[in-house]
């Protein structure tokens, strides 16, 4: 019947107003991460040898190999190189993390990369060897009613540069 | 030689020896289910033919391949079947030696309708001039590309260098 | 893509597709990289069924470098191909009946259950959609634990949800009536056209490349091709709904008996003088690869032929002669990708 195959899809419909949605109020609360999703890249200075495997077999060429020129000591790097990242070109595709020979490279859970400006994108070996900070929650009212689980103070910086 | 050959694509490669004989060259079975000759401009229609009367109703798809330094391109076409059972997992390829200069071949379409999205396509990134095709003219390409056909191995692109 | 359409009043008279706008030449670029650079670029034309296009890519070269890949590696490759085939349908009924036709509820359907899939997606290879997970050789990474926990749970949620779909949609009057009878794609012009994939068996042609050429371990799971005979929109997508019940059968198959043993053989970074085809079946159609090789490490030419530009062919023959009103539904009912056809 043709009015009765119309109301139950009608039907069908309206019981969702009675269902739980699944929806996260996002930036309030967070999706849970599953280890090793490829997040920006970790690097290890102190395992780096400064062969540019990285650089060679990225496929957007966006890792330059720089000099880093303060006083730490690297056994492992005479030359001191390190691999310096071109994030607005970057794939994510992580081949560089799996062809490192010393396991250098690797994953992590940050994925809020944008900046307000344009040479803050370009990540120096420095800055990519940071300890990885993970979801950085907002700071307003609705945080203890919307549960969020850390939120930076207004004295330490939410990403530091 | 041995026991008679079971599989259909060594079948089908000793009824083309045996019904074309001299006229296609090098008919070869590589692996499984695939059956690969080498036709003339000539006798490219007559094969054709044949191939569709035995129950090849449809291209795969039409590549065409430049080789410089040997001065020739060829033009490969790809074979399959819909309503044959037997030969429903068989794919057959038939290659065609043109020259650099303004190659020119006649067209396959009024043969298998599926090849004309194909020739268009070979027309305009080699250059290669489709006679009897019903409306040859560019598909991907903008309407003033006015440069050298850019799949040929002379157009360099700037990350070649 | 643009359609410039001749009509008469409210009937078209001619239709022709104007493609090209998102051509990057891809085909041109994958000579200058070496064959692991030109897997992120060559899995993108598709990004919601991405994981065919990367099997595609690496099978014809695994075939001229006279590599094998291990049976724990083809188990997985299938597995996260049939994953990405229930996405991919999932959102192309969604465009289809939700956006074309107006009915925003399959909309919201179809991406919000897919958001269940792309979590399984980012569980096994850590991106939602393109994953550059195969390599020639095998596969990047293990199945991590609880894995094929969280699938089960995942087909069982779908399974619950599928009838409620097929009442909203598949027995509703109101959304058969626009689709029923629209865009009739007979027999013999499906075959004669060239199409693939599901327009080709919503024509009543049975064929599919993972039943006629058996790669992966296709030929050793158990499912159907579903076809229908009316050849009409309303069939084409009846065909994609079949499909992911069938996609669920095979993965509650491969979940429960997985092989142990490598994930990956060497493979040498060489394309080995010669030729060969890759065929694969996409959730839009048959994918070939046609990699030619002369010995370097960059391939000597890749051509891409993808199910969107051969279905192509049937726009202008189905446009012909309907009601302006009725494009949309037909053009949905084709699930055709821009990027995929223009590469």
């Amino acid at each position: 019947m043709k009015p009765a195959s119309a109301a139950q899809a009608f039907l069908e419909g309206v019981k969702h107003i009675f269902k739980r949605t699944f929806t996260l109020k996002h930036p309030y609360q967070r999706h849970e991460l599953p280890d090793g999703y490829r997040g920006r890249h970790l690097l290890y200075m102190d395992r780096c040898t400064g062969c540019g495997i990285c650089a060679w077999i990225c496929p957007e060429k966006c890792i330059t190999m720089v000099h880093v020129t303060d006083d730490s000591v690297y056994p492992q790097n005479l030359d001191k190189r390190f691999p310096q990242y071109w994030y607005i070109r970057c794939c994510f595709c992580h081949f560089c993390t799996d062809y490192c020979p010393r396991g250098a490279l690797d994953y992590t859970k940050d994925y809020d990369l944008a900046e307000y400006e344009k040479e803050l994108i370009i990540w120096s070996p420095e800055r990519l060897s940071r300890t990885p900070v993970g979801y950085q929650g907002y700071r307003t009212r609705f945080h203890r009613w919307a549960g969020v689980d850390h939120v930076p103070s207004t004295e330490e910086e939410s990403t530091a540069r | 030689m041995t026991a008679a050959s079971s599989s259909p694509e060594q079948d089908l490669a000793a009824a083309i020896r045996a019904q074309f004989g001299n006229t296609v060259e090098d008919v070869k079975v590589d692996r499984k289910d695939r059956v690969s000759l080498v036709v003339s401009k000539d006798t490219m229609m007559d094969v054709a033919a044949w191939l569709q009367r035995a129950g090849f109703d449809h291209t795969v798809t039409v590549s065409g391949v430049d080789h410089p330094w040997e001065n020739h391109l060829d033009v490969v076409y790809f074979l399959s079947s819909y309503s044959r059972e037997d030969l429903k997992g068989l794919v057959v390829s038939l290659k065609i030696h043109l020259s650099r200069e303004n190659p020119s071949l006649p067209s396959l379409t009024p043969i298998w309708e599926s090849a004309n999205f194909f020739e268009r396509e070979t027309f305009e990134m080699f250059g290669v001039n489709f006679q009897g095709h019903p409306n040859l003219s560019k598909l991907l390409l903008q309407d003033n590309w006015d440069g050298p056909p850019p799949l040929r191995k002379d157009f360099k692109i700037p990350e070649m260098a | 893509m643009r359609i410039m359409v001749k009509t008469d009043g409210d009937l078209i008279v001619e239709a022709t597709p104007e493609i090209g706008y998102v051509h990057r030449g891809c085909e041109k670029i994958a000579e200058s990289r070496n064959i692991i650079k030109n897997i992120p670029m060559l899995e993108r034309p598709n990004i919601a069924d991405s994981s065919h296009l990367n099997w595609s890519y690496v099978a014809p070269i695994e075939e001229l470098q006279r590599v094998e890949v291990p049976e724990r590696g083809l188990h997985i490759r299938t597995m996260l191909c049939e994953i990405n085939r229930i996405a991919s349908h999932l959102y192309g009924m969604a465009i289809m009946a939700g956006i074309f036709s107006g009915h925003t509820t399959m909309y919201m359907f179809g991406f919000g259950d897919r958001e269940l899939l792309l979590d399984l997606h980012e569980m096994l290879t850590g991106a939602r959609m393109t994953f550059s997970f195969f390599v020639p050789g095998g596969v990047r990474r293990d199945l991590p634990k609880g894995f094929i926990e969280k699938l089960l749970e995942t087909l069982d949620y779908l399974e619950s949800h599928l009838p409620a779909i097929d009442r909203i949609f598949v027995s509703n009057p109101i959304f058969v009536e626009r689709a029923r009878g629209v865009g009739i794609l007979k027999n013999e012009d499906a075959i004669r056209l060239g199409v693939v994939g599901p327009v080709l068996r919503g024509s009543g042609v049975p064929c599919d490349v993972r039943k006629d050429a058996p790669y992966g371990v296709y030929d050793k799971v158990d499912f159907e091709v579903p076809s229908f005979k009316e050849g009409d929109s309303l069939s084409r997508w009846r065909v994609r709904f079949e499909e992911i019940k069938q996609s669920i059968r095979i993965l509650r198959q491969l979940a429960t008996d997985m092989p142990k043993g490598p994930i990956a053989r060497k493979s040498p970074l060489v394309v080995p003088r010669g030729e060969a085809m890759g065929r694969v079946e996409s959730s839009r159609g048959e994918i070939n690869h046609y990699v030619v090789g002369d010995g370097g490490d960059k391939p000597y030419r890749v051509k891409m032929s993808t199910g969107s530009f051969k279905n192509l062919a049937a726009l202008p023959f189905l446009l012909k002669g309907v009601r302006i009103g009725d494009m949309p539904i037909i053009y949905g009912s084709l699930d055709y990708w821009p990027v995929e056809a223009d590469r």
